[in-house]
């Protein structure tokens, strides 16, 4: 396997920007409107417009809150496993050419979209700071959230890459279940609303771990919870193990196939 | 304050272990020894973070 080549996945993730917005006169500044377009759309037409309500609160802006701060990482986590499902097929062309190391795609992926989330998310810090939010020590650990949250997006991307050069089909799948889970877990609405039985089976569900975990620092002032995020974090490294034990096994049969 | 510090010596720390195995290490079996430290890492600052 060629090691990991980080001027090469620099170059990736910047090629990755300039594609996305080539021709266009205004370029890069897009990945800037993008994000600001979103928030917009998350905090007046859903929070002021549509007066969406956070239970319990009074706050105006506590809905729009607690919407943005459950979407942007989901987006950021969804885009990743998304792309990264067929990233050794889109890249086959550079595969052919150089020796890369396979895992450095999906590293870039990972890049592309962490850039886009740190831009949404400095729009909505400005927007928080803005509406005069309350700042506290929790904050700290969101960080590492949205580390093991990719690192789980990084894991299962290497599995459904790896599986979908040999099952094409494993694209459309994972496309569906991303859809569905994002429905599944509590970033449009709250989890009381939901009954009792699917308030049970929800804690098997680890993005709703992690977006609960955003939601009880940055809308609820509260730590998050501390054995589910651990229990997750052991579950996200065996995941990566298994993807990675199993890249290993078939990494030549993925060259060859491509 | 000691939140802030925790998390420093705690990266500092297994930042430091991770470079000298990667560095150190020449045989294929280092990724999974980083993977070992990489969930050690983060479940130490998930459980120990509430108790600073």
């Amino acid at each position: 396997m060629a090691d990991l080549n980080v001027p090469l996945i620099w170059e990736l993730t910047k090629r990755d920007f300039s594609e996305r917005f080539a021709g266009s006169v205004l370029g890069f500044v897009w990945a800037f409107i993008w994000p600001l377009v979103n928030l917009f759309i998350y905090i007046v037409i859903f929070g002021k417009l549509m007066g969406g309500k956070l239970p319990g609160s009074s706050d105006v802006y506590a809905y729009s809150i607690y919407l943005s701060v459950g979407l942007i990482p989901w987006t950021c986590f969804a885009s990743s496993l998304s792309r990264a499902c067929s990233v050794f097929l889109d890249k086959k062309n550079v595969i052919s050419k150089i020796n890369i190391s396979l895992p450095s795609l999906l590293v870039y992926i990972n890049l592309s979209e962490i850039i886009t989330f740190i831009i949404t998310s400095a729009f909505l810090l400005v927007f928080l700071i803005a509406t005069g939010y309350d700042f506290h020590g929790h904050f700290l650990l969101l960080p590492f959230i949205f580390y093991l949250q990719q690192l789980l997006a990084f894991s299962l991307g290497m599995l459904s890459a790896t599986l979908t050069v040999f099952i094409r089909d494993l694209k459309e799948v994972v496309g569906i279940i991303v859809q569905l889970w994002f429905w599944f877990t509590p970033i449009v609405y709250v989890v009381s609303i939901l009954p009792d039985f699917v308030k049970k089976i929800l804690v098997f569900n680890p993005a709703f771990i992690i977006i609960e975990s955003y939601h009880r620092i940055i809308v609820f002032n509260d730590y998050p919870a501390i054995r589910s995020l651990v229990i997750l974090c052991l579950i996200t490294h065996f995941f990566l193990f298994i993807s990675y034990v199993l890249f290993r096994g078939l990494e030549k049969d993925v060259r060859d196939f491509l | 304050m000691m939140q802030l510090l925790f998390i420093l010596i705690w990266t500092a720390l297994f930042g430091l272990v991770t470079y000298f195995s990667w560095v150190k290490i020449q045989r294929h079996f280092k990724i999974y020894l980083i993977m070992a430290y990489n969930c050690l890492f983060l479940t130490g600052i998930f459980a120990l973070y509430p108790m600073f």
